[in-house]
C-alpha cells in the first residue's frame, strides 16, 4: 500500500508548491489513472513515487509518503529500484545498451544479481510479456512501440510490485497502444499495482479501477473507473479531458458532405505514380496517385511501416522520389520546389527552434519581413505575450504553435503535420484542430499523419489510406471502418 | 546544501555532451586535415573554439569537481579507439585532469574559472595533438628520403615541425580555448540562460 | 519451449577472437597503438597490419578486415607514387598525411572491431573489474549509445533547416559559417539536455547508481586464452621492433620499376 500523508513538494528555485497537500491511498493491486491538464502536477506526483523526487529533482518536501510502513522520501532511487518500476514517456530515450537482450538485463545487472539469477529473471520477462521475437536485435532498429515493450520488459525483470507509466501512449501508434493495453492487462491480472498518467486513456477503459483528477497541484476529484467512463460530456470537456470512447465521436460528425463542401478553388496538388524505396530495395511507396485541393485536410493513415513518414518526406522535398511526379497548379515540382512550397510541423518541436526569441523565430529565413503580419500572427496564435521569450522556455503546445506560426509567415501553401497531438491535453488538441481548420479555410492544403482518432474525426475532411492506396472522404461510413481497425 | 558529488544525472549529461564534443572533434580534424597542410596543423585550436560552446554548457549544468575530468578522460579513451596517436589521448586526459585539479578544484565554480580551465585543457590537448609532428619527424624523413624526394623537401619538412612553429600552434591552442570559452559563455547567456535552462552565472 | 528462450537469451552473436575478454581487447589496442607509432619500416608496418587483419578476421568480421587491408595497400601504394609528383610543400604535406593515415589504419581496424564486437554490459563489467570508477564507466557507455542518436537528430535538424530555407545551400553555409554552426548546435544541445534528463531518470529508477559488483549476462574471464594471446602479441611486438631496426626495416615496398 502507498499512502500520501499531506504531501507537498516545491521544486528548487520555484516560488509555489507544484504538489499541494496530497492525501490519498493506493491499494495493492489497484489500477489508478492520474489525469488533468498539462502542467497540473501529474508527472511530479509520479516522480515522488519512484524516488526521483527529492533526490534527482531537488526541492522541498512536506508531509510524508509511505510505502507500506516505510517512508519513500528517506530511500534513495537505487533502493527503490526493485520495488517501484517506471516506464517513461519517450521510448527512444530510455535505453542504455545497444542490443535488446542486454537492455532487458540492464536493471538486474545494476542490482548486482548473480548470472543465473539475471538469466532466469530475463527469461521470465521474455516469457510473460512475449518478447521472444525481439531478442538479440539492435535497439536502433526497433519501432517506438517495440522499444517501449523492451523498456517494460527491463523493468519487469526487476520484479517490482508497483508499476508507474508516465504518458506511455504519447509516442505510440494505435497498434502499439493496443499491445500496451494488453501488457497492462497482464500486469493487472498478476496483481501488481499500476499507476498511469496520460492524456489519452481510451485504451485503459476496461482496466481502470479508480481515477484521480489533479488541478493546479491538488486532487480535486476522485472517480471509480465506472464513474469516470460515464462522465457527462460537458463536464468532461470543462475539465479538459479527452474522451474515453473515441469511436462515439463519429456521431457528432453531422455533415457527410463535408469534404466536398470545404473544397476551395485554387492550385491543386497532384501526385502521379509516386514511388520511393531506400537503398535496400524494399519498396515503401509504390505508384501512389491522388489529387488534393485547397481546403482539404487530409489525414494520412495506414499500419505501422506503411510509409506515412516516407510519403510526407517525399512530398515536402526532403527525400527525392524514385519514380512518379508531383504537380502543383499544373506545374511539375522538383524536390527543391516542393521544399519552397511546403512546411512540416514535426512531432518534436525542439528540432525546429533555432533562435533566441519567438518573434525572431517566426521570421527566420525570411528576407523581407512584414512586421504587421508578424504581430498579427502572434495574436492569432495567442503568443503575443511570449514574443520576447526564448522558444525553449515554452510549453510543448506553445512550441508547436511557434512552428505553425513560422509556416504562416513563410506563407506555405501546403502544410504537413506529423503527429501534432502527441502528448497534448484536450484543450491543446482542440486548439490545434481549430488552427488547422482555419489554415485550410484560408486556402492551404493540409496533410496530417496521426493516430489520434478523436483528432482525425474533429479535424480531417479526407483521409489517404496507404494500405489501400486510395483517398477516402471523412464520413460516418469510412470513420466506422477506421474505428473498427483501431478499437476492435 | 549544495550537492558536490556527481550523481547519475550529471554522469549521463556528461556522457551525452562528450559524445557531441567528440563528434565535433572528429569532423573538424578530418575536414581540416583534408583541406590542406596549413589548416591541418591548426585543427586543435579550431576544435577548441567550437567545443567551447558545448564545454561551457557542460560546466554550467554540472558545476562540480570532476565533470571536466570525465569529459577529457572519455575523449582520450575514445581517441585511442579510433586510432589517434597516444599523445593525443594522453594530452586530452592529462589536460582535463590538470585543469580540473588546478583550477576548478572543490570550491565554487565561477565563469572565470570555467574559461581558464578550458583554456588550459585546450592548450595541453593541442600540445598532445601536435607533439607527434616533432617526434614523428624521423619517420617522415626516412620515408621521404627512401622515396627519393629531394633534400629541399626534407628541409621544408624540418621547418614545419621545428619547435618554434609548434610553439606558435600550442599558443594558438590556449587562445583557442579562451576564445571558445568566451563564445561559449555568450551562447550560454543568449540561449540557455534566457530559456531558463541554466542558472545565470 | 522455455529452454529455447533461455538459449536465445544466451545466444552469442560474436565468435572466435571477438569473444575474448574486453580487457584484453582494449589492452591490445593500446599496445598496438603505441607500437604502430614507433615502427617505421614498410615491411614491419605491413606485418602489423596483416596480423591485425588476421586477428579481426578470426572474430566475426572478416569483411571489415579485408576492406581495411585493401585500403591500407592502396594508400601505401599511392603514397609511394608521390615521389613522381614534385609540387613544393604540397606533395610533402600529402606525404606526411599519407604516413599518418598509414599508421592509423591498423588501429582504426582494431578499434572499430572492438566496439562492434563487444557487448556493452561486458564492457561495463570489465571496466569495473579493472578498477575504473562508475563515474567514468557510465558516461562512457552512454556515449556509445548516444553517438548513433546524434546522427539521427542531426538529420532531423538539417531537414527542418532545408524546409525553412536556413543555411540550406553551400553558399549560405560558406557565407555564414558561424550562424550555421549555431543553428545546428543549439537545437542539438537543447535535445541533448532533454534526452539526457530522461535517460538519467530511466537509468536511476533501474538502479544505475548502485555501486555493487555487477555480473554480465555471459561469463567473462581473463583466463589462459587471454594470457596466451597477450604473450603472442608481446612476441610479435618484439619481432616487429627487431625487424624494424634490421635490414628488413630498410626495404622499400613498391620500388620503382
Amino acid at each position: 500500500m502507498i499512502r500520501f500523508a499531506d504531501f507537498s513538494f516545491c521544486y528548487e528555485g520555484m516560488n509555489e508548491d507544484t504538489l499541494k497537500n496530497i492525501n490519498m491511498e493506493i491499494k495493492d493491486g489497484e489500477f489508478l489513472l492520474l489525469t488533468g491538464r498539462s502542467g497540473c502536477g501529474k508527472s511530479t506526483l509520479l516522480r515522488s513515487l519512484n524516488g526521483l523526487i527529492p533526490h534527482f529533482y531537488p526541492g522541498e518536501t512536506k508531509g510524508d509518503l509511505l510505502y507500506g510502513e516505510k517512508s519513500l522520501l528517506k530511500m534513495l532511487p537505487s533502493e527503490i529500484a526493485g520495488k517501484v518500476g517506471t516506464v517513461f514517456q519517450d521510448p527512444r530515450s530510455q535505453f542504455f545498451m545497444t542490443d535488446t537482450t542486454r537492455e532487458l538485463a540492464f536493471g538486474c545487472e545494476n542490482m548486482g544479481y548473480e548470472r543465473e539469477e539475471i538469466i532466469s529473471r530475463v527469461e521470465k520477462a521474455v516469457t510473460d510479456l512475449e518478447l521472444e521475437q525481439y531478442l538479440n536485435r539492435s535497439i536502433f532498429a526497433l519501432s517506438s512501440g517495440e522499444k517501449q515493450q523492451i523498456a517494460i520488459g527491463s523493468v519487469y525483470a526487476l520484479a517490482p510490485k508497483v508499476y508507474i507509466f508516465d504518458e506511455p501512449s504519447a509516442n505510440l501508434d494505435h497498434e502499439a497502444t493496443k499491445r500496451l493495453a494488453g501488457i497492462m492487462k497482464k500486469l493487472k491480472s498478476a496483481g501488481y499495482t499500476i499507476i498511469v498518467a496520460d492524456h489519452r486513456f481510451y485504451y485503459l477503459r476496461d482496466l481502470i479501477d479508480s481515477v484521480i483528477y489533479i488541478e493546479n497541484g491538488s486532487i480535486v476529484a476522485r472517480y471509480t473507473g465506472k464513474e469516470f467512463c460515464e462522465l457527462d460530456k460537458t463536464l468532461r470537456i470543462h475539465k479538459g479531458l479527452r474522451t474515453v470512447y473515441p469511436e462515439k465521436e463519429i456521431d457528432n460528425k453531422q455533415d457527410d458532405k463535408l469534404a466536398v463542401k470545404s473544397r476551395l478553388g485554387g492550385h491543386k496538388l497532384k501526385v502521379e505514380n509516386l514511388s520511393f524505396e531506400y537503398e535496400k530495395k524494399q519498396r515503401i511507396l509504390d505508384n501512389i496517385s491522388f489529387e488534393a485541393s485547397p481546403g482539404d485536410v487530409i489525414g494520412v493513415i495506414g499500419h505501422n511501416g506503411a510509409g506515412k513518414t516516407t510519403l510526407i518526406s517525399v512530398l515536402t522535398g526532403i527525400l527525392k522520389e524514385k519514380g512518379g511526379k508531383v504537380y502543383y497548379g499544373g506545374k511539375k515540382l522538383s524536390p527543391a520546389n516542393r521544399r519552397r512550397l511546403s512546411y512540416l510541423v514535426m512531432q518534436d518541436a525542439d528540432y525546429q527552434l533555432f533562435t533566441t526569441s519567438v518573434e525572431e523565430e517566426l521570421t527566420l529565413g525570411i528576407s523581407d519581413v512584414d512586421s504587421d503580419l508578424v504581430s498579427g500572427t502572434l495574436d492569432k496564435l495567442a503568443l503575443s505575450e511570449y514574443k520576447d521569450k526564448h522558444p525553449a522556455a515554452l510549453s510543448g503546445g506553445q512550441k508547436q504553435r511557434v512552428t505553425i506560426g513560422a509556416s504562416l509567415i513563410k506563407n506555405s501553401e501546403v502544410l504537413y503535420f506529423d503527429e501534432p497531438t502527441s502528448g497534448l491535453d484536450y484543450d491543446s488538441m482542440i486548439r490545434v484542430s481549430e488552427l488547422i481548420k482555419e489554415l485550410s479555410g484560408g486556402g492551404a492544403i493540409i496533410f496530417l499523419v496521426s493516430h489520434d482518432f478523436e483528432f482525425i474525426t474533429h479535424t480531417c475532411t479526407r483521409m489517404f489510406d496507404l494500405d489501400a492506396e486510395k483517398m477516402l472522404d471523412v464520413n460516418k461510413g469510412n470513420l466506422q471502418m477506421l474505428a473498427k481497425k483501431y478499437f476492435a | 546544501m549544495k550537492n558536490t558529488k556527481l550523481i547519475g544525472k550529471d554522469l549521463i549529461l556528461t556522457g551525452a555532451l562528450t559524445a557531441l564534443m567528440f563528434i565535433i572533434y572528429m569532423i573538424i580534424s578530418i575536414v581540416m586535415s583534408l583541406a590542406g597542410p596549413v589548416t591541418n596543423v591548426f585543427y586543435p585550436p579550431a576544435v577548441s573554439v567550437v567545443n567551447g560552446i558545448v564545454m561551457m554548457l557542460l560546466l554550467a549544468k554540472v558545476p562540480k569537481y570532476g565533470a571536466l575530468s570525465i569529459a577529457g578522460v572519455i575523449q582520450g579513451l575514445l581517441s585511442f579507439l579510433v586510432g589517434a596517436f597516444w599523445t593525443v589521448g594522453t594530452g586530452l586526459i592529462v589536460g582535463a585532469l590538470l585543469a580540473d585539479f588546478l583550477i576548478i578544484g572543490k570550491r565554487e565554480i565561477t565563469t572565470g574559472k570555467m574559461i581558464a580551465a578550458y583554456s588550459v585543457f585546450s592548450g595541453i590537448f593541442t600540445f598532445g595533438a601536435i607533439a607527434p609532428m616533432n617526434i614523428l619527424r624521423d619517420a617522415f624523413m626516412q620515408t621521404t628520403l627512401r622515396n627519393g624526394l629531394s633534400q629541399e623537401y626534407v628541409d621544408g619538412l624540418i621547418n614545419m615541425t621545428q619547435w618554434p612553429m609548434l610553439t606558435v600552434i600550442i599558443i594558438a591552442g590556449f587562445i583557442g580555448g579562451l576564445v571558445g570559452g568566451f563564445i561559449g559563455l555568450k551562447v550560454l547567456k543568449k540561449h540557455f540562460v534566457k530559456a531558463g535552462l541554466v542558472q545565470a552565472a | 519451449m522455455n529452454q529455447s528462450i533461455r538459449e536465445k537469451i544466451l545466444a552469442v552473436s560474436f565468435h572466435g577472437t571477438a569473444r575474448l575478454d574486453p580487457r584484453l581487447k582494449l589492452l591490445l589496442l593500446i599496445i598496438l597503438g603505441c607500437v604502430s607509432f614507433f615502427i617505421n619500416g614498410d615491411i614491419p608496418v605491413l606485418l602489423l597490419m596483416l596480423s591485425v587483419t588476421l586477428f579481426v578476421m578470426a572474430g566475426s568480421d572478416p569483411g571489415w578486415g579485408i576492406k581495411m587491408l585493401i585500403t591500407y595497400l592502396v594508400i601505401s601504394y599511392l603514397n609511394t607514387c608521390l615521389r613522381y609528383l614534385t609540387i613544393p610543400v604540397l606533395s610533402l604535406m600529402i606525404s606526411i598525411f599519407g604516413v599518418t593515415v598509414l599508421k592509423m589504419i591498423p588501429i582504426i581496424t582494431l578499434g572499430r572491431w572492438v566496439i562492434k564486437s563487444t557487448y556493452m554490459d561486458e564492457l561495463t563489467v570489465s571496466f569495473e573489474r579493472a578498477g575504473m570508477p562508475l563515474t567514468v564507466i557510465i558516461p562512457f557507455v552512454v556515449m556509445f549509445r548516444y553517438i548513433p542518436t546524434l546522427a539521427i537528430e542531426y538529420r532531423m535538424i538539417r531537414n527542418t533547416m532545408r524546409i525553412r530555407g536556413v543555411s540550406d545551400t553551400v553558399l549560405k553555409v560558406l557565407t555564414h559559417p558561424f550562424a550555421t554552426v549555431e543553428y545546428i548546435l543549439i537545437p542539438l544541445l537543447m535535445r541533448c539536455l532533454k534526452v539526457s534528463d530522461e535517460l538519467a531518470a530511466s537509468g536511476t529508477t533501474r538502479g544505475m547508481e548502485r555501486e555493487n559488483k555487477r555480473h554480465a549476462l555471459l561469463k567473462i574471464k581473463f583466463g589462459a586464452k587471454e594470457y596466451v594471446i597477450l604473450a603472442c602479441t608481446l612476441c610479435l611486438v618484439i619481432a616487429l621492433f627487431v625487424a624494424d631496426r634490421s635490414e628488413i626495416g630498410q626495404y622499400i615496398l613498391w620500388r620503382q620499376g
